[in-house]
């Protein structure tokens, strides 16, 4: 056999080993009519899940990051200055003023 | 107010309003604490008496005309008491002024928020700021014992002014924002011909251009179109209040001192009494042309600071102590408007020599109604009367010495 001869016959055997390997995958692969049907996911559920799953991905030995909700900053001042109550427990004892004034002013 | 009135702050409608945005203590100072001694460290109580600081970053328009605002620079006050007073003499009399008379500043606060300081102060509609302040609880707190008063009908038998009683109007109808925030309302207000020039911010309250005027609203009046022969005849002679005003409040000799029990200041007025009073204009100028005005007595003496010192006043009689003054107790129809000689003739409405006290005669020279208006009538003639004068010089001699008077009366009263 001539050397060209030769060579197409070892890469003819090269394509017949290659179509032998993808044929195994496939047939291992369940068939898509055997798929379950996906349902649909709502999008806030997604997000969320994306969320948490990227932030795993992120940093997963860390505890999980609780998402950002808006804190009402306290303002002690009316807490006070709104209660008739408290305003009258804290009141600064009354000063007895006595005016000293004469006539129209 | 009881205390806790004075700072209660309405939890429904205050912190939705556009200075509830605002954190109590970029105002107020203070540290935001549940504890009332911490929270209150380096307390500003009351924020506004630095309008720039507290009130100038958002009200642009008006904390810049602060200075001319005489609620707050008290400059009237000045005004007369750097004509009375020695140069020499500032330091106390600033002394005085500080311990009695500046408690009549006024601060943004006082009039939006809460009650003026003088009265007890306090907020008054749960520290939401009112664009008008309260007729009672804020303009008439301080000017009560006259203004209030008179405007109000407080006094017995004598009615409320009618812009109250029956125009049911408050100080502002009047006297709008931008008077009291020391503006003009508009250019014309200053800009009148012949004085075209920018004049300069008033000193007193009766200075400058006229504002509020009668006119503004009683335009026929002004002009002598209304058919009232007494519009049309006295029209720029006499203030609107010398027909208008019915009697009000003057006051006699304020002294002013320091109380040796307790330390604080105080004052003591020699008496305060109605009455009605026309005198000569001590204030005429372009803008107050009148001949004669309404005057009232203010209760300055010559020793009313004598608590600082002697002689604190040498320049007493450099001012009337019967000032130009506008009544708030304007009717329609007052005893003035009966006729024309019900103040034709009639010296008692007039402030003649004998209502001025003697040791104030020589300040009051400019005001006193030396000639009253002679009674008048539709048509005018001539009458002479000549009357006879007996004088007896020695015992059983007799002389007779003939008089002559001319008297001008009405051709229909004549005899």
């Amino acid at each position: 056999m001539r050397p060209a001869g030769r060579i197409n016959a070892v890469l003819l055997l090269l394509l017949l080993l290659l179509a032998a390997g993808c044929q195994t995958n496939e047939t291992t692969n369940t068939a898509v009519s055997d798929l379950p049907t996906p349902t649909r996911v709502e999008s806030a559920t997604v997000s969320a899940a994306e969320t948490a799953v990227a932030q795993a991905a992120i940093s997963p030995t860390e505890e999980a990051i609780a998402p950002e909700t808006e804190v009402m900053a306290v303002d002690e001042c009316l807490n006070c200055h709104v209660d008739k109550d408290m305003l009258i427990q804290t009141a600064n004892p009354e000063e007895e003023v006595i005016s000293e004034n004469e006539g129209e002013g | 107010m009881e205390p806790w009135e004075k700072v209660i702050v309405d939890a429904e409608t205050y912190p939705d309003s556009v200075h509830g945005k605002i954190p109590c203590v970029d105002c107020h100072g203070g540290v935001q604490s549940a504890d009332k001694a911490t929270a209150h460290t380096d307390l500003i109580a009351n924020p506004s008496n630095d309008p720039d600081a507290a009130c100038g970053e958002c009200h642009t328009d008006v904390v810049p005309m602060n200075a001319t605002n005489l609620h707050t620079n008290l400059a009237g006050y000045w005004t007369v008491l750097d004509q009375r007073t020695a140069p020499e003499d500032h330091e106390v009399i600033s002394e005085m002024f500080g311990n009695h008379c500046s408690s009549c500043h006024a601060s943004c606060g006082e009039c939006h928020v809460s009650q003026p300081n003088l009265v007890g102060g306090g907020l008054i509609d749960g520290h939401n700021f009112n664009a008008t302040p309260s007729m009672t609880r804020n303009c008439t707190a301080c000017h009560g014992s006259r203004v209030g008063n008179e405007y109000l009908g407080k006094h017995e038998d004598l009615r409320a002014d009618v812009h109250f009683r029956q125009g049911r109007m408050t100080c502002i109808g009047c006297h709008t924002g931008n008077e009291m925030h020391g503006q003009a309302d508009n250019c014309q207000l200053c800009h009148t011909a012949p004085e075209s020039t920018m004049p300069v911010p008033p000193n007193h309250r009766y200075d400058g251009v006229q504002n509020p005027r009668c006119e503004t609203c009683h335009v026929s009046a002004a002009l002598g179109t209304d058919e009232i022969e007494m519009h049309q005849q006295h029209g720029g002679d006499l203030s609107c209040q010398v027909c208008h005003s019915i009697a009000y409040t003057s006051c006699d000799g304020c002294h002013v001192a320091i109380s040796e029990t307790t330390g604080n200041p105080f004052f003591a007025t020699d008496g305060s009494y109605l009455g009605f009073y026309i005198g000569k204009n001590p204030r005429k100028s372009y803008d107050r042309p009148y001949d004669y005005v309404t005057l009232r007595h203010v209760p300055v003496a010559s020793d009313s600071f004598a608590f600082y010192g002697e002689d604190l006043l040498p320049n007493y009689h450099a001012l009337p102590t019967w000032v130009y003054t506008t009544p708030h107790n304007i009717q329609r129809e007052t005893p003035q408007t009966a006729s024309c000689n019900a103040c034709h003739g009639n010296a008692e409405l007039f402030l003649t020599a004998d209502k001025v006290y003697p040791e104030e005669l020589e300040a009051n020279l400019s005001v006193i109604v030396e000639s009253i208006p002679a009674p008048i009538g539709v048509l005018t003639d001539t009458l002479s009367i000549t009357t006879t004068t007996t004088i007896t010089a020695t015992p059983g001699i007799t002389t007779t010495l003939p008089v002559t008077t001319t008297t001008t009366t009405d051709s229909e009263d004549s005899p």
